[in-house]
């Protein structure tokens, strides 16, 4: 089982002030650069940034591609990936998109994974002019061009739903060939197995628990093998998690460093779904009132289906929020379940970059080594699993 | 392998078949009308099932996760009337893989869901 970091580059509001102070942004920036250093250094696998506009707060990744370029620059050895971009053309032109990820793959040495998705709240999909009826169609319209674009000469042109464009040469093309592996954002079931269904990787963002994820794994591999129309030219089979991490040396260490930021984290997801006065609401103080009021704001917009599940199991339950022993021994009943990879959010809410960083190498030098160990064991179990697949496969799992 | 033979009730377990076999043949708009037929059963056998997830949907407002008693975004609309019958309007009838993927999966689990679990 492989490793990563996802980003949403969360920054809650100062409780002093109505805004952010003038340097937080920047200093957001730079923090995260520097973990995503440590995150070479120490082993971790992959680092990924989501795409989010206009949700103050909750994230100020609003330009994935710039963090990720920056980060290439930076590191030799870990691989870089868009978790996801927007791919409705509203909100990104495939072509454009065919172009970012083409030059950062070439930037980056062929590092980057290609993770793709629709975008989920009014906040942003109508301020780009997406109607949620029309997003899912949308993606895959979009993403099986932008995929033609990075791998045909000339690409033909295209009469669409939601774009159109003219025969033109997309250039440059990507160093890994026939495509950078491609992903799709699966927040509920349906969708990981629409993943498999398109010879995609799945981002679980559904924070799916062990017993969960042994139902999921399965399915998803036969519907792997049963692939007849992958969207690109080539399948990326795998199955990710994405969970809250804060390692310390006891459990309630890490619990004090690491809880808040998570409850920050779901408390701030629920409210970016709601009514949201731009500008003027301060997330953050909110949360507190309400933590103080109640004892445990996590859940106070708590929903209850799949996705909600995934705020209380972040929030609350803290899989990966402990000791290196506690957190070890969550991973392996994933790992058991023969999850290809796990994303960690390490940075959300108000958690200081000190402690994420003591967090990151903790991890790095006392938990990652014994998956490390025992990833080429997987990598058998994914061969027997790919055997009767139709389609080539470029995964970097 | 196909789910279908694991679904007890012969209705709901020839719609589903139907609609992964059209979903595997490309047959999109067919899919969604197999996996809305399946669903319709489920309605009758299961009404429990479906009154909830309105009911806790209301109740989980305007939020992302909000339990969905039918993923209505993709061309097939759920409607429910104060204690009406819920009903599935089709807004269209040309569907994409993803999205005849999305009824078919959803339904299929939400059937699955049903045999695990006693009728409240």
């Amino acid at each position: 089982m492989k490793f990563g970091l996802l980003y949403e580059m969360q920054l809650p509001r100062p409780l002093d002030s109505e805004q952010w102070h003038p340097d937080d942004e920047y200093r957001m920036v730079k923090e995260t650069l520097e973990q995503i250093e440590a995150a070479d250094r120490l082993g971790f696998d992959y680092v990924f940034f989501v795409e989010h506009h206009f949700l103050e707060e909750y994230s100020i990744s609003s330009a994935p591609e710039i963090m990720l370029a920056a980060a290439a620059a930076r590191t030799r050895r870990v691989r870089l990936g868009h978790g996801i971009i927007q791919m409705p053309p509203r909100q990104n032109h495939p072509a454009r998109v065919a172009e970012r990820i083409a030059t950062l793959d070439l930037v980056s040495d062929g590092r980057v994974e290609f993770g793709t998705g629709e975008g989920a709240t009014t906040t942003e999909l109508a301020g780009f002019g997406t109607e949620h009826s029309e997003k899912k169609e949308a993606w895959e319209e979009a993403t099986r061009e932008c995929l033609r674009m990075m791998s045909e000469t000339p690409y033909p042109g295209y009469e669409g739903t939601y774009f159109s464009m003219p025969e033109r040469n997309l250039i440059p093309k990507p160093l890994q060939q026939p495509h950078p592996p491609v992903w799709v954002a699966a927040a509920r079931r349906e969708t990981a197995m629409i993943a498999a269904r398109l010879g995609m990787g799945a981002i679980g963002f559904g924070f799916e628990t062990p017993e969960e994820a042994d139902e999921r794994v399965s399915r998803y591999w036969d519907l792997i093998r049963r692939c007849r129309a992958p969207i690109g030219k080539a399948m990326n089979p795998a199955l990710v998690t994405v969970g809250n991490m804060m390692c310390a040396e006891s459990d309630e260490v890490a619990v004090e460093r690491g809880l808040e930021g998570a409850q920050f984290f779901g408390f701030s997801l629920g409210w970016t779904h709601g009514p949201v006065k731009h500008g003027h609401d301060h997330v953050y103080r909110e949360f507190r009132q309400r933590q103080a009021a109640a004892g445990d704001a996590a859940t106070a917009l708590e929903p209850a289906d799949e996705s909600a599940r995934a705020l209380y199991r972040a929030g609350r339950r803290g899989l990966f929020i402990g000791s290196p022993d506690y957190i070890r021994e969550n991973l392996r009943a994933y790992e058991r379940s023969h999850m290809d990879a796990v994303l960690f959010f390490v940075q959300c809410g108000p958690r200081r970059h000190d402690h994420i960083m003591e967090s990151m190498e903790l991890f790095g030098r006392q938990v990652l080594p014994e998956f490390v160990e025992r990833h080429p064991q997987h990598q058998q179990w994914r061969a027997e699993q790919l055997e009767g697949a139709r389609f080539p496969v470029n995964s970097s799992i | 392998m196909a789910v279908a033979p694991t679904i007890a009730d012969e209705i709901l377990r020839q719609a589903l078949g139907a609609a992964e076999a059209a979903l595997d043949d490309g047959d999109y708009a067919a899919s969604v009308h197999h996996s809305v037929d399946a669903y319709q059963r489920l309605i009758e056998l299961r009404p429990d099932m479906i009154v909830d997830r309105v009911v806790r949907g209301r109740l989980g407002g305007q939020s992302m996760a909000a339990p969905r008693p039918w993923p209505s975004d993709h061309g097939v609309r759920f409607s429910m009337e104060d204690g009406g019958k819920p009903l599935l309007i089709f807004a269209k009838e040309h569907f994409t893989l993803s999205e005849a993927a999305t009824y078919f999966e959803y339904t299929l689990d939400m059937v699955l869901r049903a045999q695990k679990t006693p009728a409240s």
